[in-house]
């Protein structure tokens, strides 16, 4: 890109003031507080904008410092340059803060049809005319600016008369001679050869060192170095771009609950084990299961009481009528029935013998015996009376009384034999009962074994369920873990790609960097010194030809020239694969070089740098040496 | 027949439990079971029908006491019962060993019917996964088979409770089945499908941040004579709701500005709804932490961000073509491609760094 030309209609302390520059060296000279800085930073203005980014001082400091005080002056200006064989005039009115930038091509001659509207004469100038602001200014509506007619040159400027920027928009059209380019930041991006507002003001556009002493410069020689080095451009830092993402990182880590994980997983383990354990067949509820039984077996005890009870009754009762009967065990019955049944059968025989005895035999038996025989068969007679009177109620002897007596008798031994069965059936109920009831203990055991076991459950399952419920809460917390997890991965990612990007551009730019500063560096100082070593400190060293020399040590004239040496070498390693230059400019940069290495400059720039050079002096010292080796440049006075 | 018909209240569950309004909720599912049953006894309901899912675990017998003494309230109305997937009856349930009062009816095995003789209905309670109930009902009608059927035609209600665990499943057919009325349970939000009468209540109360709309309960009136559906009607009952909100944002949005409408939108909601913020649109940074704080004193569910960043990848190339930010973008984008195409991991990392990096070139200017 070269610039031709600019016209300040507004900017600072200037207005209506117009330029031109020459295709290759610019000396524009103008005396302290002519307003050079302010040339400069219009120049940056009108190529990169006022960016009014919130927050950005620069940008408020800017548009603040160079907005024209009066309400009424306008805040506008107006640059042409050529570019990719193409002339361009570029637009701009920063009264809105913000002055979007408007782009058209200029056309052929060819192209330029009538104009009525505007007059567009073509006017060069020399380097005698000084640009002093205009005659003719008419303030009513219309402003309007004459230049000075001078010899025509190389670069034309076109004279524009300025109406308000609407009319001039809609007058500048392709009839008119200027076709307005659509997409205007695109094209301007092109022409800077893509060097952002960083790059611009690290590398071509070089101002005063702003620090005086020799450390500070050298500081920041290392500053500027560092990010250069690093990211390829003076504005990105790697390492401050790391540690906005380190601490990004640190803060999801803090954030992550890391117990969580492993909470969760023996909470996991203990209600699979809880529920194994309650399934169980022991943790069954058989509560209903025995209650039932418990139910039946009382009922069954109930039962067999009632029967034994009765039986009992019974069997008292006729137990009590065997003892009236005079009987309290069957062997006495038994005995009783020998006994009765011997006696008659005595009482019989005796009875015989008597009849048999009949007439004089007997009476004298009688007398003889007197009374045995007799008392025998009396005893028992009165034996056999009593039994029978006792069972029967009466007491003669007979063979029917034997016989009912006989039966009697019998009668007795059923009534002792059903009571001995009655005491078996009695001595089985008791078994029974006994046993009912011993299973009704045991089932009341299981009852209260169930109750406490139910206990022992519910107390289970509600242990179980308070863990399910902090489960749930812990499933939350490890969702959000892995989303923190899944943004400290690409923190990760982002952090590892910048650093490997860092380093790989570090050791590439490096090396090139010192390879065309170190050309340049030998130039500059004369081959007083080879090149600069950065290493990996980041460190300066000069090479000398005998060894290395920290930087610090050096004068800080030298510091300059290394520096300057370095932001060309920077400057050219970045245009290397561009198709043209950008426009270098200084602003009084060469305030403290004595006369002698200034020259050495000069001629240095020149030869170094094929590009347009704009060099802003308070001084006259740059145009004398020029002019004294013939060397070509344009002088613009302000 | 006059009833009134819930499911899936899941007593003793605490919804939303990481967060402070919790119990309050558990204390409003409380609450909303005495409701059910002083409306039962407002309009003298002649059942109450629960599809499953009364308790959010298997329920304790101090559980079963204290529904039993609540529904000791209402002995005119029959009270049935079934199990859902969460409080089915095991081996060890209390349920089996409970007893209830006369009014209380909690059927223990899937396929058991009850008979009301002064309103002639009969009841089946089944419980299983929709893919199963053909199945299941075969089953019944063959042991109905042997049994003596009545020779009365009752209104003939089925209480079923879907324990597939699939919320929100469309398709049920019961057009085979020879029900009057189909209580479906198994699901929190409600349904109505008058054409197969087939209703499902859903939860009386909210319990999950998808369970937007009204809660509540159903309340009927089937005919004895038809045995037609005469009256059916949706009766909401929880005073909460789960309400999901959008905000979309673009890259200039100043989230300060943006919070009054929506503040003003929960307001006039009610700021005892619960809330989940979705956010979506273009933004650079992370929206939620300010959002967040700004919204403590609501219930917020949940803020879900799936804003996308705003980085025009090229242009900030075209701007960066030898520097850091274009090495960096190049890393992950060749060009033509577009963000879209890299993994969620490589489209996260490549906006941090770009953030970062853009973070610092302010800083710098």
């Amino acid at each position: 890109m070269k610039i031709q030309s600019l016209y300040i209609d507004g900017f600072g302390k200037f207005s209506e003031l117009s330029l031109s520059f020459s295709e290759g060296l610019n000396i524009i000279y103008g005396p302290n507080e002519a307003g050079k800085s302010t040339l400069h930073s219009f120049l940056h203005a009108m190529l990169y904008g006022l960016r009014k980014r919130p927050g950005s001082a620069f940008s408020k400091d800017s548009f603040h410092r160079f907005r024209p005080w009066k309400e009424d002056r306008r805040f506008r200006g107006l640059l042409e340059f050529h570019y990719d064989g193409a002339d361009y005039l570029l637009r701009r009115d920063f009264s809105d803060g913000v002055g979007r930038a408007e782009l058209f091509r200029k056309l052929n001659d060819e192209d330029v049809g009538n104009v009525d509207d505007i007059e567009l004469r073509n006017n060069t100038f020399s380097p005698a005319s000084s640009m002093q602001g205009s005659a003719g200014l008419d303030r009513a509506g219309i402003n309007e600016v004459e230049l000075k007619d001078v010899e025509p040159r190389d670069i034309q400027f076109s004279e524009i008369r300025l109406s308000n920027i609407e009319k001039l928009v809609l007058n500048l059209s392709g009839q008119e001679g200027y076709m307005p380019i659509s997409d205007a930041e695109a094209l301007l991006t092109e022409a800077l050869e893509h060097f952002t507002e960083n790059s611009y003001r690290n590398t071509v556009s070089i101002g005063q060192l702003k620090s005086a002493t020799g450390r500070e410069m050298v500081q920041e020689l290392r500053n500027y170095l560092r990010s250069m080095e690093s990211s390829g451009s003076a504005g990105l830092n790697a390492d401050s771009v790391l540690s906005v993402l380190k601490k990004e990182k640190e803060d999801c880590q803090s954030r992550l609950v890391l117990e969580a994980s492993k909470n969760y997983s023996v909470l996991i383990g203990e209600i699979r084990n809880m529920e194994r354990e309650l399934s169980q067949p022991r943790f069954h509820n058989l509560l209903p299961h025995y209650r039932k039984l418990h139910i039946e077996a009382k009922t069954e005890i109930q039962k067999l009481q009632e029967e034994k009870e009765e039986l009992l009754l019974k069997s008292t009762q006729e137990r009590e009528a065997l003892r009236y009967a005079g009987f309290t065990k069957e062997d006495e019955l038994s005995a009783q029935q020998k006994d009765t049944e011997s006696l008659y059968q005595s009482y019989l025989s005796e009875q015989e013998k008597l009849s048999q005895r009949s007439g004089l035999s007997f009476f004298f038996q009688r007398l003889l015996l007197r009374g045995n025989v007799d008392n025998s068969r009396k005893e028992y007679e009165a034996k056999l009376s009593e039994i029978l009177q006792k069972q029967l109620g009466e007491s003669s002897i007979s063979e029917d009384s034997m016989k009912q007596l006989r039966q009697r008798f019998s009668t007795l031994e059923k009534n002792f034999q059903a009571l001995e069965e009655k005491d078996a059936e009695l001595l089985q109920l008791t078994t029974e009962l006994e046993q009912k009831q011993s299973e009704e203990k045991d089932y009341e055991q299981a009852l209260r074994e169930q109750y406490e076991l139910r206990t022992e459950v519910e107390g289970k399952l509600q242990h179980l369920s308070n863990i399910k419920n902090r489960v749930e809460q812990l499933e939350k917390v490890l969702r959000e873990n892995e989303l923190l997890l899944q943004k400290i991965d690409a923190l990760d990612l982002a952090i590892e790609t910048i650093s490997e990007l860092s380093d790989r551009v570090r050791l590439s730019f490096g090396r090139y960097l010192n390879e065309e500063a170190g050309l340049l560096i030998r130039k500059i100082t004369n081959n007083a010194y080879d090149s600069v070593w950065i290493d990996d400190q980041l460190n300066l060293l000069l090479n000398t030809g005998d060894g290395e020399v920290p930087l610090e040590s050096v004068s800080s004239g030298t510091i300059d020239q290394i520096y300057l040496a370095l932001r060309l070498a920077t400057a050219r390693l970045l245009l290397k694969d561009s198709k043209e230059l950008l426009p270098l400019s200084f602003d009084d940069s060469f305030a403290l070089y004595d006369e002698k290495r200034l020259g050495s400059t000069l001629r240095f720039i020149k030869e170094e740098y094929p590009g347009q050079i704009l060099i802003f002096t308070c001084h006259k010292r740059e145009q004398q040496l020029l002019k004294k080796s013939k060397e070509e440049f344009r002088l613009i006075e302000l | 027949m006059r009833f009134l018909q819930t499911s899936d209240l899941h007593l003793n569950m605490i919804p939303d439990s990481d967060l402070p309004w919790g119990k309050d909720r558990a204390n409003d599912i409380k609450n909303s079971l005495r409701k059910i049953i002083e409306k039962a006894d407002t309009i003298s309901a002649d059942c109450l029908f629960f599809s499953g899912n009364i308790f959010h675990r298997p329920p304790l017998s101090r559980d079963l006491q204290e529904l039993d003494t609540l529904f000791r309230r209402i002995p005119r109305t029959q009270v049935i019962l079934i199990s859902g997937s969460e409080d089915a009856v095991t081996e060890n349930s209390a349920l089996l060993s409970f007893s209830w009062a006369d009014n209380v009816h909690w059927l223990l095995h899937s396929g058991e019917k009850l008979y009301f003789d002064e309103i002639n209905a009969e009841i089946t309670g089944i419980s299983c996964p929709y893919e199963e109930l053909p199945m299941e009902l075969q089953r019944i009608q063959e042991m109905e088979a042997h049994s003596d059927s009545p020779l009365h035609d009752p209104i003939r209600v089925l209480l079923y409770h879907d324990s597939s665990r699939e919320e929100e499943k469309s398709g049920y057919d019961f057009t085979e089945f020879d029900f009057d009325y189909i209580a479906l349970g198994g699901r929190h939000q409600p349904l109505e499908d008058r054409a197969q009468c087939l209703v499902a209540s859903g939860s009386p109360e909210p319990l999950t941040a998808e369970d937007t709309g009204e809660h509540g309960i159903f309340m009927g009136d089937i005919s004895s004579i038809t045995h037609k559906i005469q009256r059916l009607e949706f009766l909401p009952l929880s005073e909460t709701r789960y309400i999901s909100l959008n905000l979309t944002l673009s890259p200039q949005d100043k989230i300060s500005e943006l919070l009054p409408p929506l503040t003003e939108n929960m307001n006039t909601a009610g700021r005892n709804n619960i809330f989940r913020i979705i956010l979506d649109g273009k933004f650079n940074g992370n929206p939620v932490p300010e959002i967040s704080n700004a919204l403590r004193d609501y219930r917020i569910v949940e803020i879900q961000d799936r804003t996308e960043s705003d980085y025009d990848f090229d242009a900030l190339y075209r701007e960066h073509p030898t520097d850091l930010m274009g090495y960096f973008i190049r890393a992950f984008l060749k060009p033509e491609e577009s963000p879209e195409d890299l993994s969620y991991i490589e489209k996260q990392a490549l906006h941090y760094g770009v953030h970062a990096l853009l973070e610092i070139e302010e800083e710098k200017a």
